[in-house]
């Protein structure tokens, strides 16, 4: 095995050898990049070079299965990616919370793709999952910048945080794993597609890690995170869309349907569609979601079969085609799915039909 | 800077973000300083191409009939002090 060379070489050197070094020099620079935490604060844009660094640590780490989460403190700043680490993979908890929550967070999501999807992180080839807490000054958002999730603290008022709900996390990172699949357009209803896909996905991570049935869970997004200004249980309801809080518009049918040019089209609103969707097909397959309803979507996700630009029907209909290829035609998981998208008015029910009647 | 007819107001907006709340304050003209005043008569004049992102803020503003939609990140710093008077709609 090649050596390593020195830790306190800048990451872009390390980088730049392991891209264009001689064999001997870009074995050593990806071992560097591998053990040293420099490798968790690249951006790396070339895929030969991400692939290449993704299976080394995935191999560094038993070929998968186990997540690399790294922990970073902003420092109220948001005009560069942290370099301060809090917390790393095989360290115990620190003392902050943020730091702590987050931490688990990331594993939380990384189980569900493991486990359910035998998903290797957000890129299927062993991603490093980076987060920073502590982002911005009063900063009501988290998101994924597609390298890093960002935490703010929340403002006090409308939001006091946003690492205490790991479904708040599961959504971020989808977002990463729709990025690397679809890469559904962010506006209008590939836009609110994309959010739902989040939305669906962050609700499994905490149904997953409380081992619960489509019956028990809340269907709840952000549940936890709202501060005084906002009068609810949370932010998002994706088994009563528009009744989570006070000011909740998000409509549960297409006639609902709302044209605005906020919000890249109301992507956060129009996803109540395709949530509510989901959340039927969901109860009406019955047992863990990740296994039915999940398993479908996930499938889609994965296929390819959706462009980027898809609308909700175009998506429904994939979701149909994925759930009568996993489970036949006429199945009742595929009747679920079609009954659901037809309770929504997305679909109009002759495929309902056509599949009861066999 | 064209005014706005019903007062002469730079109406303020950010959407988006992980909640989708969307936020909004006006803000009268005497009021802004004028660096601020500059930074919204470019914005207007120039808007930068739009990149949407998931879950990062999205602001427009709107003087009378001109309207500009910006990234979070185009956002015009000068602008920040602004974003304290934002409240939520219903």
């Amino acid at each position: 095995m090649s050596g390593c060379l020195c830790s306190i070489v800048p990451p872009n050197v390390l980088e730049q050898v392991a891209r264009t070094g001689s064999p001997a020099d870009r074995e050593a620079a990806l071992n560097t990049l591998a053990i040293d935490h420099s490798l968790r604060t690249l951006r790396i844009e070339n895929g030969t070079l991400r692939g290449l660094a993704a299976r080394r640590l995935a191999l560094a780490h038993g070929g998968g299965g186990a997540p690399l989460r790294v922990i970073y403190d902003a420092q109220h700043r948001t005009d560069t990616h942290a370099s301060l680490v809090m917390r790393t993979e095989g360290e115990p908890p620190v003392g902050d919370t943020a730091a702590n929550e987050a931490f688990d967070g990331l594993g939380h999501t990384y189980r569900l793709y493991w486990d359910a999807f035998q998903r290797d992180s957000i890129d299927d080839g062993g991603m490093p999952l980076l987060g920073e807490v502590h982002f911005g000054v009063d900063y009501d958002n988290a998101f994924w910048d597609g390298a890093r999730m960002m935490f703010g603290d929340g403002d006090g008022r409308l939001f006091t945080g946003f690492t205490a709900a790991i479904d708040v996390i599961g959504h971020e990172l989808t977002h990463g794993v729709t990025q690397d699949t679809l890469g559904l357009r962010y506006i209008g209803q590939s836009g609110a597609l994309n959010e739902s896909i989040s939305d669906v996905f962050g609700s499994l991570v905490k149904q997953f890690a409380l081992n619960q049935t489509a019956e028990q869970a809340d269907w709840l997004i952000g549940e936890g995170i709202l501060g005084p200004a906002l009068q609810g249980v949370a932010l998002r309801s994706m088994k009563a869309p528009g009744t989570a809080f006070e000011g909740d518009v998000q409509p549960t049918h297409m006639s609902g349907y709302v044209r605005t040019a906020s919000d890249n089209g109301g992507v956060h609103i129009n996803s109540g569609i395709p949530n509510h969707a989901f959340y039927l097909a969901a109860t009406a397959i019955g047992g863990r979601a990740w296994a039915g309803a999940g398993r479908i979507w996930y499938d889609t996700m994965s296929s390819g079969a959706v462009r980027p630009d898809a609308q909700f029907h175009a998506f429904a209909m994939a979701t149909l085609h994925t759930a009568e290829r996993l489970f036949g035609l006429g199945s009742s998981q595929a009747v679920a799915v079609s009954e659901a998208w037809t309770a929504v008015g997305v679909l109009k029910g002759v495929r309902a039909l056509d599949a009861a009647l066999g | 800077m064209r005014r706005s007819d019903d007062g002469d107001q730079l109406e303020l907006e950010r959407s988006g973000g992980f909640a989708g709340l969307t936020l909004r304050a006006l803000v009268p003209f005497e009021e802004l300083s004028q660096p601020q005043r500059a930074a919204v008569d470019d914005s207007l004049s120039s808007p930068p191409r739009r990149r949407p992102q998931a879950d990062r803020f999205q602001y427009q503003l709107r003087v009378g009939e001109r309207r500009v939609v910006l990234e979070e990140d185009d956002f015009p710093a000068v602008l920040r002090p602004l974003l304290r008077r934002l409240s939520v709609t219903r």
